[in-house]
């Protein structure tokens, strides 16, 4: 077992990275998407398959009947659902045999579709972030100069010159709130930035596709 | 004037075809390898994107299945009026082929 942690902002860096680890010898054989650790297996020897992974990418959730439909069409065809979640995300489909076809997509113009969907979905996490980024902002919760002076980030008059319990009482009532106006703004801010990236790089992928179909 | 859905793709044209009989989804893929002789082989994801779209439209509609993993899929009046459509196209496009000796 191997396991790997990685960061992508398109789905075609992906799944390139994710075959080009398997043509050493490996088999992904399990994807943690939200701590971005993917897991490949050594192939026992060389003459073992060397199955290709692909990408599917859904930004609406399905019923778990239509899912069902989905990921055995999948099958039927020759493809193991290796991750995926009938409430959207990516789905990683991984060839079973050597008789498998070598994409689940045929046209070009349908193997485009997952990746617009996937910029939208980074466009909306983009406007979610940097909106509550703005608000902060805006609520005047958020100063730069107290960014790593932790006593600033407390609001409550006299905090500081509390004793025993009363101090820790109102110490932990305010902590979500502190953080919300120190650590969660520079993660709101991350968050906003890393999603309009995705948009961006996943975005040029589609449009250089458009191209080279013309 | 010509129906703006017009020209349909190949891939669209061959699945509303063999819908003409109620089908599931790799049996479509199936069925039109064989009516293509091998040269039209459409993958899953594609399948999955193309019935998407024809259930949208309402050329298909789905049918009750016996097998509670595989939804069936079977043609509607106005896939069948498209699908004429598409043929008289077709074969206007052919007459004036022939008329330039092809």
């Amino acid at each position: 077992m191997m396991k790997r942690f990685k960061l992508f902002l398109s789905l075609n860096t992906e799944e390139k990275w994710i075959n080009l680890v398997q043509e050493t010898g490996y088999r992904l054989v399990k994807v943690n998407p939200f701590l971005h650790i993917y897991t490949f297996e050594k192939l026992n020897s060389k003459a073992d398959f060397n199955p290709y992974t692909r990408i599917d990418f859904h930004n609406e959730n399905m019923s778990t009947g239509k899912y069902l439909d989905y990921v055995t069409m999948f099958s039927d065809s020759g493809w193991k659902l290796v991750y995926g979640s009938r409430h959207g995300g990516a789905q990683y489909f991984q060839q079973k045999d050597a008789q498998s076809p070598r994409d689940i997509f045929s046209d070009s113009e349908s193997k485009n579709l997952p990746r617009k969907r996937f910029t939208n979905f980074a466009i909306t996490y983009a406007i979610l972030f940097f909106t509550d980024f703005f608000v902060l902002i805006q609520a005047g919760y958020f100063n730069w100069k107290n960014l790593f002076d932790f006593k600033s980030w407390y609001l409550t008059p006299g905090l500081w010159n509390m004793q025993g319990s009363v101090f820790w009482r109102a110490f932990l009532f305010e902590t979500p709130f502190a953080l919300l106006r120190s650590v969660f703004f520079l993660f709101f801010l991350a968050m906003g930035i890393y999603y309009i990236l995705k948009a961006i790089v996943n975005g040029n992928d589609v449009r250089d596709s458009a191209v080279n179909n013309k | 004037m010509r129906n703006k859905n017009l020209p349909l793709t190949e891939t669209v044209y061959y699945i509303l075809l063999v819908l003409n009989q109620p089908l599931h989804g790799y049996g479509a893929i199936q069925e039109i390898d064989r009516l293509s002789n091998g040269d039209v082989k459409i993958a899953a994801g594609t399948m999955y994107g193309a019935i998407e779209n024809l259930l949208k439209l309402r050329w298909i509609k789905e049918v009750p299945s016996q097998d509670k993993r595989r939804r069936v899929y079977q043609i509607t009046e106005d896939g069948k009026n498209i699908l004429e459509l598409e043929t008289q196209r077709m074969q206007q496009l052919v007459k004036v082929a022939n008329k330039f000796g092809y």
